[in-house]
């Protein structure tokens, strides 16, 4: 299980999504209500991972580029362009996730639904919508998550407070 | 929107978050019947690349309690301890160390916490709301207990839906002679981008005046 090497990873940061192109490993920390997105290719070395904060883009920000990587509508369509780009078409993809946690029992008022479950949907759907299919997901609970992806075995660990660790 | 802000509305800022702190620091010295000091409120503009940067590998386990406001003014109070503050304050106010595990999995225990936070940002509130004669009200008041990266991430990434930088007020604050050893901690006060207009505004008019 303890194959999260402890030195090298590149690190992605909140709204963010970042590449990796050599198998080196992707991590990002502390999820919450956030989404940890991988969208890799099975058969290949090139890998994704996005940590995104809310379900959608709101309209008037759909130009604003410092922003895209915050919502997975917005991030995931980058994310498969970024793919399709290089010429890998969404059929030699697949994606995984983690987060959407609700670690505080607040009600927003306006929604019934917590953002973490909201941005779970919203995730599911945007991969829906390009044809990536979703292989495994760790999403829910009310705790946070700190993920790491290696491209090479294609596991996504995930690990929790006081060390509990669990791979999909 | 833009989130700098100019001299003289930081200066009102930090003193309404002064008002606000100081009466929460009060209640807290009454509660524990000791007395608490505060450090100057200081005004926080933090990327998500600092935060990840800072807190990243932060595994630490830390306790949080969180109080939405709203009205006027929508927004959190957002509390942070350490281990070694809730053993502090859990010596004066229950006469025992509590572990972190224990403020996760006992009722009794995390409606302490919550509590704490219940009274601590309450008072926060209400005097940020006299000073500032807006309208706001707090609802319940909730609690998490985890790492210390994930309560940063949560509690700052809760409001200012369109920017990848927050904007808080932070107030460090301290108890050096609780039996139980020093406990210390921090209050940050999160509106959110709308409402951060509406307060510099009827600061404003305060300045006007």
């Amino acid at each position: 299980m303890t194959s999260i090497s402890a030195g090298l990873y590149i690190r992605v940061g909140m709204s963010d999504w970042k590449a990796s192109t050599d198998k080196e490993q992707l991590r990002t920390s502390g999820l919450g209500s956030c989404i940890g997105v991988v969208i890799y290719q099975r058969s290949g070395a090139l890998a994704v991972m996005a940590h995104i904060l809310l379900p959608a883009c709101p309209e008037n920000q759909l130009e604003n580029t410092q922003l895209r990587a915050k919502f997975a509508d917005t991030s995931i369509e980058d994310i498969v362009h970024f793919f399709h780009k290089q010429n890998i078409p969404s059929r030699k993809l697949a994606a995984k996730m983690a987060g959407g946690a609700q670690m505080f029992a607040v009600s927003s008022g306006r929604e019934n639904k917590s953002i973490g479950f909201r941005n779970a949907e919203a995730v599911k759907e945007a991969l829906q919508l390009y044809s990536v299919p979703l292989l495994a997901e760790d999403t829910g609970g009310d705790k946070g998550r700190t993920i790491t992806f290696d491209p090479g075995s294609a596991n996504l660990y995930i690990r929790k407070a006081y060390g509990e660790e669990n791979a999909i | 929107m833009n989130l700098t802000i100019d001299d003289r509305f930081e200066d009102m800022l930090k003193e309404a978050a002064n008002i606000g702190s100081g009466r929460a620091v009060n209640s807290l010295s009454l509660l524990l019947g000791e007395p608490v000091s505060m450090k100057p409120v200081q005004l926080k503009v933090v990327s998500f690349q600092e935060l990840m940067s800072e807190y990243g590998d932060k595994e630490e386990v830390m306790a949080a309690s969180l109080l939405p406001f709203y009205g006027d003014l929508e927004g959190i109070v957002y509390l942070l301890f350490s281990q070694d503050d809730i053993n502090a304050l859990a010596g004066s106010l229950i006469g025992r160390s509590v572990t972190m595990k224990e403020l996760e999995t006992d009722p009794y225990m995390h409606s302490m916490l919550m509590e704490l936070g219940n009274i601590l940002s309450g008072a926060y509130i209400s005097a940020l709301a006299d000073f500032t004669s807006l309208n706001m009200q707090t609802a319940a008041p909730s609690a998490a207990v985890d790492m210390a990266v994930s309560l940063w991430n949560e509690g700052l990434t809760y409001t200012q839906e369109t920017q990848n930088e927050v904007l808080f007020l932070e107030s460090e604050w301290k108890s050096a002679s609780l039996p139980g050893g020093t406990a210390s901690g921090r209050f940050l006060f999160l509106p959110d981008a709308a409402s951060f207009q509406v307060l510099l505004r009827s600061l404003e008019e305060k300045i006007n005046d």
